[in-house]
């Protein structure tokens, strides 16, 4: 084994030979990250749990061809983002309405109830519930990949470099595709960020 | 430093927190440059707004029902039935249907055969009775005598003179 192998590679070697635990392990340290992009990428809560069960599924059978040379982060949110454009794909072939999409009569309720783990007095947690619905929706109306870049760039261990292998793409297009996506973000969300307090709807 | 390397400074902060001497080189620029302040603090806004999304929720078993995956997958994929190639799989399902349609296709154009058939000996049959009618003889005279029959009765007064 290279003695400056990425842990999240010797473990992968590890689970190339069956180890159970080792696979525990990763699935423990990023089942986060992936449900998080898978969530936000479909905004369904029981489909984007589907897919990070996937996506799991598919790096263990999948475990005999990873080459330890590809950081595994890349590799596991390369397979991640692959299914869900597989899903996007799917969806768009196959429309139906989505229990947990708002309803238009409902476009002003919560989406899903999220356990906050940040503390906030009561009337501040109210106000970051709404901004953070605020900046659910915005990112939502992003395009795919403008979305896809913004969320991996929130992963600090990935790299410029890492975002754009995992998007296919070049590293300046990535960061145009950042670029991009945080100036419509900026222009959406204008009223809270000049202020830098989010003022409720009447 | 440059307005390019402040540009890069921009970008790493849109994926991580700056380092003491990173913020320091920017605060610099800023001062120099106060035109840039308003952008750079939406920037930091939006930087901190993203990174307060709170995280979708995770199941307490998720990863428990991830190896009961891998575990029904791998007994699955041990049975001989579906340790056939992927596009035997697809194909087979298909050949099935391909053969029901087939078949109905051929039982349907052999009833149809079958009736035509049927339908053709029958026109035979009646032709064949025609060989028992009289010969084409009979009809040499047919004109005359259809002609005869559309001409004036007999007068009842003339027949009376003539008598």
């Amino acid at each position: 084994m290279p003695p400056n192998l990425d842990p999240d590679a010797a473990l992968m070697l590890r689970v190339k030979r069956g180890d159970t635990a080792a696979f525990t392990e990763l699935v423990e340290k990023y089942k986060q990250p992936v449900m998080n992009l898978a969530y936000r990428t479909l905004r369904d809560a029981t489909e984007a749990e589907d897919l990070a069960q996937n996506v799991f599924v598919q790096v263990f059978k999948s475990a005999g061809r990873y080459q330890s040379t590809a950081k595994f982060s890349t590799w596991l949110f390369t397979i991640a983002r692959n299914l869900c454009l597989n899903e996007i794909r799917r969806r768009s072939r196959h429309p139906a309405e989505s229990l947990d999409a708002p309803h238009p009569e409902q476009e002003d309720q919560p989406l899903q109830q999220f356990e906050d783990k940040k503390t906030f007095s009561p009337p501040d947690s109210l106000l970051q519930g709404e901004l953070a619905q605020n900046i659910d929706r915005a990112l939502a109306d992003l395009p795919e990949n403008q979305r896809s870049a913004i969320l991996l760039c929130r992963q600090e261990d990935l790299s410029y470099e890492e975002i754009a292998e995992i998007l296919g793409c070049s590293v300046s297009a990535t960061k145009s595709l950042i670029h991009r996506g945080r100036e419509t973000l900026k222009e959406r969300l204008k009223a809270y960020l000049r202020s830098g307090e989010w003022k409720p709807r009447d | 430093m440059n307005e390019s390397d402040y540009n890069e400074l921009r970008e790493i902060a849109w994926r991580r927190t700056l380092t003491a001497a990173e913020d320091a080189a920017v605060r610099a620029w800023l001062a120099a440059h106060p035109e840039s302040r308003p952008d750079w603090e939406i920037e930091g806004r939006l930087t901190e707004a993203l990174g307060r999304l709170p995280d979708a929720p995770v199941p307490n078993n998720f990863t428990a029902r991830v190896l009961r995956e891998i575990e029904r997958e791998t007994v699955a994929a041990g049975r001989p039935r579906t340790s056939r190639p992927w596009f035997l799989r697809s194909l087979v399902p298909r050949l099935a249907l391909a053969t029901v349609i087939s078949g109905a296709g051929l039982f349907l154009y052999h009833e149809h055969t079958v009736a035509k058939r049927a339908e053709l000996l029958h026109g035979v049959q009646v032709v064949a009775g025609v060989s028992s009618l009289p010969g084409p003889d009979i009809l040499q005279d047919f004109d005359t005598i259809r002609q005869i029959s559309s001409t004036p009765g007999p007068d009842p007064e003339l027949l009376a003179l003539m008598k």
